[in-house]
C-alpha cells in the first residue's frame, strides 16, 4: 500500500541515498530506483532535486522556488506539492 | 611445446591471441607486447563450464558476476572476459572459426572495453581534423555503407560496429576493415568474391580499410540515422533527456547496463560524453539508399553553423 507523503509543516522530504543524476544540456537526467528506470528533470523540477540534497519542509521549498522565479509561494505550493507526490510515488525520495 | 600466438593493436591496447585475428591486419610479433606502458589483453583457448549458477543472466546468452562476463553461443563457443584483461575462448570442435571470431571481436572485446571503464558505442567512427565523429544506428539503418562511403571519399575510418569512448571523451580506433553486405560492396564497385565473409554462408564480407590515423580523437559529434516515410533528410540536435535516450538505446549491447555499479558508470559516460560533443539525429528517407547525400549532410552539418540541415534527397 503507497503512503500518501505528508505535507505538514513539520514533515520533511530528502533525496533517496544511492540516486545518480547527471546533467546533460541543462537537463539532469537521474537513475530510477528500479532497474533500467531512468528520469529527466529540468528547470523547476531540476531546482527543486537540487534543493532536496538536504531535508526541506514543503513550504520551505516553496519559498525557495518562489524566490528564484520571481512568484509567489501560494502560486507555486499546489505544484510543489504535487511534484514532491511524484517523487515519492517512483521512490526517488523519503519522508523525514 | 609451444602455442602460436599473434600480436595486435587495437583500440590502443595489445592483443596477446591463441586464436587467429586474421581481420586485424597483420602480426606484430611478440615486441608489440614489449613496449613499455602497452596495456596487454590476453586472448586463449580454454575449457570453460558455462554460466555459473550463482550469475546473473542476461539476455543473448550473457551473463556476468563480479568482474567476470560470459557468453555462451550455442554451436559456436562460450567466452569468458575478466577484469578488462583476459579473454578465454571455448570454441566447439567443429565451429565455423570465422564465427568464433565474430562474436571474440563483436560482444566479447564490446563487453571487454566496458569492464575498462568505456562508453562503447554501437556505430562508425571517422576523422575529421584532430577529432572525430561517430555515427550511430541500429542494424540495417545503414551505418556501415555510410563508412564506406566516407572511406570512398578519403577520410579516415577509425572503427565499425564497435566504439569504445574513454572518460576523458576520446574515441578508440578499432580494427581496420568493415562489414558490408554484399550489394554495398558491389555498389562500391568492389568484387566480392576477392573479400572474406564475416561468417560461413552469410553474404556480408570483410573490407579492409586504408587509414593514416590510429590514435584516439576527442568525439565532437554523435549523429544517430533513422529512417522515416517522408522525402526530405534533416539533422537535427538532441538535447537533455533525448541526448541520453539516444546514447542508451546505441550503447553496444546495452543488455549488460545492468546493476547498480555499471547503470551508475554508464549514465557518468554518457554526461561526459554530452558535455563534449554535439548529437544530432539524420532523418532520412525510407525508400531511397542515401549514403552519398547522407554523407553530404553530415560533412556539411560539421562544416558549416549550427542549425537545422534541409537537403532534399
Amino acid at each position: 500500500m503507497t503512503e500518501q507523503p505528508d505535507h505538514s509543516s513539520a514533515t520533511t522530504f530528502v533525496r533517496r541515498p544511492g540516486l545518480h543524476a547527471v546533467e546533460m544540456d541543462g537537463e539532469l537526467v537521474m537513475m530510477g530506483h528500479e532497474q533500467g528506470e531512468y528520469y529527466g528533470l529540468k528547470d523547476v523540477a531540476a531546482s527543486l532535486w537540487e534543493h532536496l540534497a538536504e531535508p526541506r519542509t514543503a513550504e520551505e521549498l516553496c519559498a525557495l522556488v518562489a524566490d528564484e522565479y520571481d512568484v509567489t509561494a501560494d502560486a507555486c505550493r499546489a505544484d510543489v506539492v504535487a511534484f514532491l507526490d511524484e517523487l515519492a510515488g517512483k521512490d526517488l525520495i523519503e519522508r523525514r | 611445446m609451444t602455442i602460436d600466438r599473434s600480436f595486435h593493436h587495437c583500440y590502443g591496447l595489445v592483443l596477446d591471441s591463441e586464436l587467429p585475428l586474421l581481420d586485424l591486419g597483420p602480426d606484430l610479433g611478440p615486441a608489440a607486447a614489449q613496449t613499455p606502458g602497452a596495456e596487454i589483453v590476453t586472448i586463449r583457448r580454454g575449457a570453460l563450464d558455462g554460466r555459473p549458477a550463482s550469475a546473473d543472466p542476461l539476455p543473448l546468452g550473457l551473463w556476468r558476476e563480479g568482474d567476470r562476463l560470459g557468453l555462451d553461443v550455442p554451436g559456436t563457443a562460450s567466452y569468458l572476459v575478466r577484469g578488462g584483461r583476459e579473454i578465454v575462448v571455448d570454441a566447439e570442435a567443429d565451429a565455423d572459426p570465422r564465427t568464433v571470431r565474430l562474436f571474440l571481436l563483436g560482444t566479447v572485446m564490446g563487453g571487454l572495453m566496458m569492464q575498462r571503464g568505456h562508453l562503447v558505442l554501437h556505430g562508425n567512427a571517422f576523422r575529421v581534423g584532430d577529432a572525430c565523429a561517430v555515427v550511430v544506428g541500429r542494424s540495417g539503418a545503414g551505418k556501415s555503407t555510410l563508412a564506406a562511403e566516407l572511406q570512398r571519399r578519403g577520410l579516415d575510418v577509425l572503427a565499425d560496429d564497435v566504439v569504445p569512448v574513454d572518460r576523458d571523451g576520446n574515441a578508440l580506433p578499432g580494427y581496420p576493415r568493415i562489414k558490408l553486405w554484399e550489394d554495398a560492396v558491389t555498389r562500391l564497385g568492389v568484387d566480392p568474391a576477392g573479400l572474406e565473409r564475416v561468417a560461413q554462408a552469410v553474404d556480408k564480407f570483410q573490407l579492409p580499410i586504408e587509414r593514416t590515423w590510429t590514435e584516439p580523437l576527442p568525439l565532437r559529434w554523435v549523429y544517430v540515422l533513422e529512417r522515416h516515410e517522408g522525402d526530405d533528410l534533416t539533422i537535427t540536435r538532441a538535447g537533455g533527456m533525448e541526448t541520453f535516450g539516444l546514447l542508451h538505446e546505441h550503447t553496444y549491447r546495452n543488455e549488460l547496463v545492468h546493476g547498480d555499479a555499471v547503470v551508475r558508470e554508464h549514465l557518468d559516460l554518457c554526461g561526459r560524453v554530452a558535455a563534449r560533443s554535439r548529437i544530432s539525429r539524420v532523418t532520412r528517407p525510407a525508400r531511397l539508399m542515401t549514403a552519398e547525400a547522407t554523407a553530404d549532410a553530415i560533412l556539411s552539418d560539421i562544416a558549416g553553423p549550427a542549425g537545422t540541415v534541409q537537403e532534399s534527397a
